[in-house]
């Protein structure tokens, strides 16, 4: 069903701006002079040589392909959800007569494969990392082949007899998931000419929900009145306006934290896949509202709207994960040189739970050109996926159920991205420019938007047992993005049974009897590089005769001390310091001073970040 | 720029080692500095404003280059008002150049800075993807915080500054010369929400009214953090972030635009108009930067100090966290022997 729900009307003001110039060929054999190390990047923007196959090294007589039986197929599956009549493709390409006229052009775009120009616009690299995907419409060595001998052989129609696909949708249709509830925003205006606008969209209802229900997969489309062969403009963004919206919803009136917050819609975006663990939670009364959409001509003056297609769980689904945060990004400190391709910016995030890994979405801008993402596990460095990049159609790349990389806390994520600043890279209005960071979508961003679960040890470890099984892994086996799968642990919950004692139990090796002048309670000041704070100390005696502690900072809740031992005269006390969803290993080290009992020398280790000294008093 | 000296002169960039390698390492000196060029602004008049600044990719070194082969403009007279001091790091949005309403689409602009032997250039033209306001300068310095905006922040306005004294100034080396400037600005912009769910409702809108009626004193409390904030402040959190964010706040600062910097002594220490990113930096673009107390009578002073005769050019900025506006001081600094 589709909902027109309130609108919101953008209307950009600003004076008409010349038409764009026509960019100044700077230097066409500036590729040739490369340093050797860059050339060594296969796949940089520029020196990207097509991929090319004979069909016949695939036992193919390249004389016998023929639209009807070979080539039709893969246009079904993988092209003609946009190429048809009223879909974002430039041309229709759903009966023989439309698609003949273009199989040069069918070969040229399709042999670019996994960089920007290529068609279909999914960029993954077919030579390293993880190759399952949903939704992936990446065609194959074969069909390549089989595509590029049909053009060179002069696009033989066939056998009509042979067809065996519907190339005609229904113009209505081209939703990429099968929506249960379509809601649209307002229409607004983009005048050509305009310069780039950031803000906000007016709230509107998420009609025709009843109840709540967990969201399986979301897609979103821009519907505008862009001609589809493009507006005109030879850069960024020629086909659409909005490049980017953050959005969520909630009930009005509720607290910001109960909203739910979606993924980032960018510039000519594919749908997002929730994971089966852990959906997207739309609650009935829903209003859907955002103050950041970014919208940037297209040197025309556009109307445009959003469709929202959300896709249900069934209505008893519940969640069993939660979600996870990867923070792979560094957008402060981008410098790109003029005239030169496969210039690298590099981001690292440190995992501290294990992690299911949903979907990788690189994010960048017009000088993007590919990003990769890595995982380093103590000395072993995995690529988990290297994609291609355009800012014309960014995709997320969501991995195919027992595909999704399984890595523990500790991990160090890593993405490397590649930027072009040449006139290879359409993109861009001016390569001869340097270029920083910033919000244009000329200017450049740097983070991986992809979606990640966190997951408890008992949650890792079955992850583990299940991905052992459903592939049917032997212990020598490695899975690209699980380095423990094969390592083959029993389910903790036995374990635990084994063993009685639950994760996290209080571990003391002093005796309370042994350190009687310490019961009770002692004021810590401290002063950190920021300013003054107390830790409070209350220790006491355990039912189990040994001594414990609770610890209390302004930092949050009261923490009780994991470990407490000896070491010479002092007392060494452990325990987690908890802020802003993050835990932080302290140690405190008590000294006794002067003779009295009454006063403490303290040490507080940080976790490695610092140490803060200060003297304890008994109160 | 064609043909062979064009082909020549890319080569010699392509094979110097300040490319993709160099980016990864946070030099300290002999990186070369980057004429940037920002983007256009159309003027009522149908003239236009060309904004220029620069990325020099030493994290401490800052660097003299005069007016002349090695810093200059093209067409028209090689000083159009920028920079011979170049500070570390990004500095956008550094000054404009206005070119005639006939500046046409194919014409341009040309800045060529040459440092530490490395030669670049920055082409203004009238590209429309570059095509600026208020707006697009208070995003890509990071105040819109990932595009996140709203009407009161869109129509900030920049803030203004009262110079006391002349703008040009005398003093012999050694002695103290004050500088004070009175600023005004129209509050502008407070604080932008990320990811913030924004107000459903009329009856909403008069909550949140309500509960910043009933707070004591929420600027006190703004600029008194807890012993908790402090220490989370400490511990770094939140610095990854995918695009260029700053802190928001009106503060003032002076800085050298012309002259070395390094005869050149400030009291209190400015705040830094650069990107220095690096943990608790006194810059707004570092981590859990505190914006300052603005005076009451919104009356900054400052002293400065030279250490070698000569002329400088100091520049002070008035910035609200979105938009700025700029003062400057020429001092002549006199020999004590005279």
């Amino acid at each position: 069903m589709t909902m027109h729900c309130s609108t919101f009307d953008r209307l950009i003001p600003g004076a008409l701006a010349p038409s764009a110039v026509t960019g100044v060929a700077l230097v066409a054999a500036a590729l040739l002079c490369v340093p050797a190390a860059l050339t060594a990047q296969a796949h940089i923007s520029g020196d990207h040589e097509p991929h090319l196959f004979a069909a016949a090294d695939f036992g193919i007589d390249p004389t016998g392909v023929t639209f009807t039986k070979d080539i039709a197929p893969i246009l079904a599956r993988s092209c003609v959800n946009c190429h048809r009549a009223g879909g974002a493709g430039p041309m229709p390409l759903t009966s023989y007569q439309e698609v003949r006229r273009y199989a040069a052009r069918i070969k040229t775009k399709t042999a670019i494969r996994d960089r920007m120009g290529a068609m279909p616009p999914w960029y993954v690299e077919k030579d390293l990392g993880i190759q399952q995907y949903k939704q992936d419409p990446s065609l194959t060595d074969v069909e390549l082949a089989m595509i590029q001998a049909w053009a060179d052989n002069g696009a033989p129609e066939g056998d009509l007899a042979d067809l065996a696909v519907e190339l005609n949708l229904p113009t209505e249709d081209g939703w990429r998931i099968e929506p249960d509830l379509i809601v649209s925003s307002g229409e607004f205006v983009v005048e050509g000419g305009s310069p780039d606008w950031w803000g906000e969209i007016e709230a509107f209802d998420v009609v025709g929900l009843e109840q709540d229900r967990w969201v399986k997969a979301v897609e979103i489309r821009e519907v505008n009145d862009v001609p589809t062969r493009g507006s005109g403009r030879q850069t960024v963004g020629s086909r659409w306006v909005v490049h980017h919206l953050i959005y969520s919803t909630g009930v009005p009136g509720e607290h910001l934290l109960e909203r739910t917050f979606w993924p980032v819609h960018e510039v000519g975006r594919n749908p997002d896949f929730f994971s089966e663990e852990r959906g997207q939670l739309l609650k009935a009364g829903s209003q859907i509202s955002s103050q950041s959409i970014h919208l940037h001509s297209n040197g025309r003056d556009t109307r445009s709207h959003l469709e929202f297609g959300f896709e249900f769980f069934p209505e008893d689904y519940e969640p069993e994960y939660e979600s996870g945060r990867v923070g792979l990004a560094d957008g402060q400190n981008i410098s790109i040189v003029p005239n030169q391709a496969g210039q690298e910016l590099h981001a690292y995030d440190v995992l501290e739970d294990h992690i299911k890994m949903v979907a990788f979405e690189p994010h960048l801008h017009a000088p993007g050109d590919r990003m990769c993402l890595e995982a380093i596990w103590k000395q072993h460095i995995e690529t988990l996926s290297c994609v291609g990049y355009d800012h014309n159609w960014v995709r997320t790349y969501s991995f195919a159920e027992n595909y999704e990389p399984l890595l523990p806390k500790g991990t160090i994520m890593h993405i490397v991205g590649y930027m072009s600043n040449t006139e290879a890279n359409f993109n861009i209005p001016d390569p001869r420019n340097w270029q920083g960071s910033g919000n244009r979508s000329v200017s450049n961003m740097f983070l991986d938007l992809g979606i990640s679960l966190r997951l408890t040890d008992e949650q890792f470890v079955e992850e583990m047992a299940n991905r052992r099984e459903v592939l049917d892994l032997d212990v020598n086996d490695h899975v690209i993005g699980c380095p423990l799968c094969t390592a083959a642990i029993p389910l903790l919950p036995e374990l635990e049974e084994e063993e009685g004692e639950g994760e996290g139990a209080a571990v003391s090796e002093v005796e309370a009897s042994s350190a009687e002048e310490v019961l009770g309670t002692w004021t810590l000041p401290l002063e950190s590089p920021q300013g003054a704070f107390n830790m409070v100390l209350e220790f006491s005696a355990g039912t189990d005769g040994m001594l414990a502690a609770l610890v209390d900072t302004p930092l949050g809740d009261p923490q009780t001390a994991q470990n407490i031992s000896r070491s010479g005269d002092a007392l060494v006390l452990g325990f987690t310091l908890s802020a802003l969803g993050q835990s932080l290993p302290v140690t405190v080290t008590l000294t006794p001073a002067g003779d009295s009992g009454e006063v403490l020398n303290a040490e507080v280790d940080l976790g490695g970040l610092g140490t803060l000294s200060g003297t304890a008093t008994q109160e | 720029m064609r043909g062979a000296s064009v082909l020549l002169l890319v080569c010699l960039l392509s094979s110097a080692p300040q490319g993709a390698e160099a980016q990864r390492l946070s030099y300290s000196k002999g990186q070369p500095v980057y004429p940037a060029y920002e983007g256009w602004e159309r003027n009522s008049d149908g003239s236009v404003d060309m904004l220029f600044g620069y990325m020099n990719e030493n994290w401490e070194q800052e660097l003299e280059i005069p007016i002349g082969s090695d810093n200059s403009f093209s067409p028209g007279p090689p000083d159009q008002g920028q920079p011979t001091h170049f500070l570390p790091r990004r500095n956008r949005y550094v000054f404009k150049v206005r070119v005639p309403a006939g500046f046409g689409e194919d014409d341009e602009l040309v800045w060529t800075l040459l440092a530490n032997g490395q030669e670049y250039r920055a082409y203004g033209t009238l590209r429309e993807d570059l095509y600026t306001d208020n707006i697009v300068i208070m995003s890509e310095t990071g105040a819109l915080g990932a595009g996140t905006s709203s009407p009161e922040i869109r129509a900030n306005v920049p803030p203004e500054i009262e110079l006391e004294g002349g703008v040009e100034r005398s003093v012999r080396v050694g002695e103290a010369l004050t500088l004070a400037a009175v600023v005004t600005d129209d509050g502008q912009p407070t604080s932008v929400g990320f990811f913030s769910g924004g107000t459903d409702s009329e009856e909403d809108a008069e909550e949140e009214d309500d509960v910043e009626d009933d707070a004591e004193d929420p600027e006190e409390e703004d600029n008194e953090p807890t012993p908790r904030e402090l220490l989370e402040r400490a511990l770094g959190r939140g610095t990854a972030s995918g695009t260029v964010s700053k802190r928001l706040g009106l503060h003032y600062t002076w800085f050298v635009y012309r002259g070395p910097s390094e005869a050149v002594e400030f009291d209190p220490p400015q705040i830094k108009t650069w990107e220095d990113t690096r943990p608790f930096a006194n810059s707004p673009w570092t981590v859990a930067w505190v914006v300052p107390e603005a005076p009451e009578d919104g009356r900054w002073v400052s002293e400065v100090t030279f250490s070698e005769p000569g002329t400088y050019v100091l520049r002070g900025r008035a910035d609200d966290g979105g938009l700025y506006a700029d003062v400057e001081v020429t001092v002549r600094v006199q020999s004590t022997v005279f």
